[in-house]
């Protein structure tokens, strides 16, 4: 809590949030009416912010206050103010975006939408292209030893000095790259050198599975930590200890389900 | 096999079924109350800095006062837990450097999110006697929808793509945004990032379209997405996740929630390697006395 509301206010934050964390929190034990409830009203919630902040953020300033200084401009006689005017045309096209919702109208939503898959497809294609390909070619093509001259030169390369590390990580790319590359070079059968080559590749492949899940678990649990973190830090004497009276108002609820609602039959 | 041989196996079949088939609750459970223990007594561990946090710590600082960063702030409440720490950190560093900062979001929670975040630092420098004046050293221009497109947008004008701030005032009439327009004009570009638009899309469309300067804070699953690119030199450095934060918190000096996690963290991840192991070697070792026992029979 950042103490931007009044002390009401910042209560009740406080308790909303420790109530609507615990609730789905209990979603660990089964699925349940609290869960559910809580869950809709996220949805409802996020949707009508989402629509708020859209509005707020690109429909006002990019279009209704531009166009309402355009009429401003036009009335001072300015060039500007007609000029701004075109954005009545981008206003239109995002109208008929609207028309799938009528059946017989829908077809008119392809202009807009060919306009939209159009530029993303080129803005896409070019930022990609340098970022993804070019970029990562260039970066793939590395020293296997740094070009130094003096005293700690290798024998057998002159001007050149051994950076163990460096070069040690600059080799395993190049193999990874290479081997994973021909892992996936489908246009003839993989035996031999290409096959061995191949088999090199899926362990590079499984290795980065593995880091890639290793880093999943640790960003979930980084988020168990932050949840637990806030109950704990707000669960103070001052706000009247919300986490432990939510705790005991969802295991409540729960039991109550359970007990009295709760069809077992049914759920299976 | 004898009886009691038999006696003997058939218990520990029973055993390692059970173990098998955990209710996975229980596992949940454990992991909860690690978790809450920890929080409760605090364990401190030593923070190793690797090198792509240190790169983005040293771009940061090799800043000259007045510096113009772009700090696109692109996640929301859900990922506050990983991204926040380093937000916090990479501010305070910002705006301690005297660089001007412009921020904005490509995600509709974003914008909260960098009003709390310029209501603590700022609040902090303000307790230490460091004034920082909003549209003059900061800004929050606001979300922006559009994605790729966007950017591309922010790229060519910032003006145009925000004709008002968060707060509704003109862009075109804050002393911060005087003098420039584009990314080019732009000294380093940030971006804290939970997924897509992000921090791969930064880099499409505005590092390599102007060949900017950028570095970026995303969360752990993400994290590897971004080696090739730092490998490229793309970005110049990267943090990822909490640890990365909490490295991240080493180097500005200034340990906080980050750091006070990584000991749960480890604790958890040995928790859950053990029982991996755990369960791969009770699932062989069933496997192998059912075959036993089917071949004796």
């Amino acid at each position: 809590m950042t103490g931007t509301y009044g002390p009401f206010m910042e209560t009740l934050g406080v308790w909303l949030v420790c109530f609507f964390t615990l609730a789905v929190f209990s979603f660990l034990y089964r699925d349940n009416p609290i869960y559910k409830a809580v869950e809709h009203i996220y949805v409802g919630v996020a949707a009508g912010y989402y629509f708020y902040q859209a509005f707020r953020g690109t429909i006002y300033p990019n279009f209704v206050l531009h166009i309402h200084r355009g009429f401003q401009a036009m009335a001072e006689g300015k060039m500007d103010g007609y000029l701004a005017q075109w954005r009545w045309g981008a206003a239109v096209l995002g109208l008929l975006l609207l028309s799938r919702l009528i059946p017989k109208l829908g077809w008119l939503s392809r202009w807009p939408m060919a306009l939209v898959v159009g530029s993303f497809a080129a803005l896409n294609l070019t930022g990609f292209a340098k970022a993804n390909f070019i970029d990562q070619v260039a970066g793939t093509m590395l020293p296997l030893a740094s070009a130094m001259s003096g005293p700690e030169a290798l024998p057998f390369w002159p001007g050149a000095k051994a950076a163990a590390p460096s070069i040690l990580n600059n080799a395993v790319l190049v193999v990874g790259v290479v081997t994973v590359l021909t892992y996936f070079f489908f246009s003839t059968r993989r035996a031999g050198l290409l096959g061995a080559m191949g088999n090199v590749g899926i362990w590079f492949v499984m290795i980065t599975f593995g880091a890639t899940y290793g880093s999943i678990v640790l960003a979930r649990i980084s988020l168990l930590i932050g949840r637990a973190t806030t109950l704990l830090d707000v669960n103070l004497p001052k706000y009247g200890y919300p986490a432990y009276f939510c705790a005991l108002l969802v295991v409540g609820c729960i039991l109550v389900w359970r007990l009295k609602f709760f069809k077992g039959e049914q759920e299976r | 096999m004898n009886g009691s041989q038999q006696d003997i196996s058939t218990g520990w079949e029973r055993w390692l079924e059970r173990f098998v088939a955990l209710d996975r609750r229980w596992i949940f459970l454990v992991l909860g109350s690690v978790v809450v223990l920890f929080l409760v007594v605090p364990v401190s561990m030593p923070v190793t800095v690797s090198e792509q946090v240190r790169a983005m710590y040293e771009t940061i600082e090799a800043l000259p006062p007045g510096a113009r960063v772009h700090l696109s702030i692109d996640y929301g409440p859900g990922s506050e837990a990983e991204l926040w720490p380093q937000h916090i950190a990479i501010l305070r560093q910002l705006l301690e450097k005297d660089c001007k900062v412009i921020c904005s979001s490509l995600w509709t929670d974003g914008p909260p999110m960098i009003e709390k975040a310029f209501t603590v630092v700022v609040g902090q420098l303000e307790r230490e006697g460091k004034k920082k004046v909003r549209g003059v050293d900061y800004v929050n221009l606001g979300f922006k929808a559009g994605d790729r497109v966007a950017i591309a947008k922010i790229g060519s004008s910032f003006k145009g793509a925000f004709p008002t701030d968060y707060q509704g005032n003109p862009t075109a009439n804050l002393p911060i945004m005087q003098g420039w327009d584009t990314y080019r004009d732009i000294d380093l570009l940030i971006t804290i990032a939970v997924g897509d638009p992000g921090a791969v899309e930064y880099i499409q469309q505005a590092q390599s379209r102007y060949g900017m300067r950028m570095v970026a804070g995303v969360t752990a699953v993400i994290s590897p997405q971004l080696y090739p690119y730092y490998q490229s030199r793309n970005l110049l450095g990267f943090v990822g996740g909490l640890a990365g934060a909490a490295e991240y918190e080493k180097l500005v000096g200034r340990p906080g929630y980050a750091t006070r996690g990584m000991f749960i963290q480890s604790a958890v991840h040995i928790l859950i390697v053990g029982l991996v192991l755990a369960g791969n070697a009770a699932q062989f070792w069933l496997w192998w006395l059912r075959r036993r026992k089917g071949a004796r029979v």
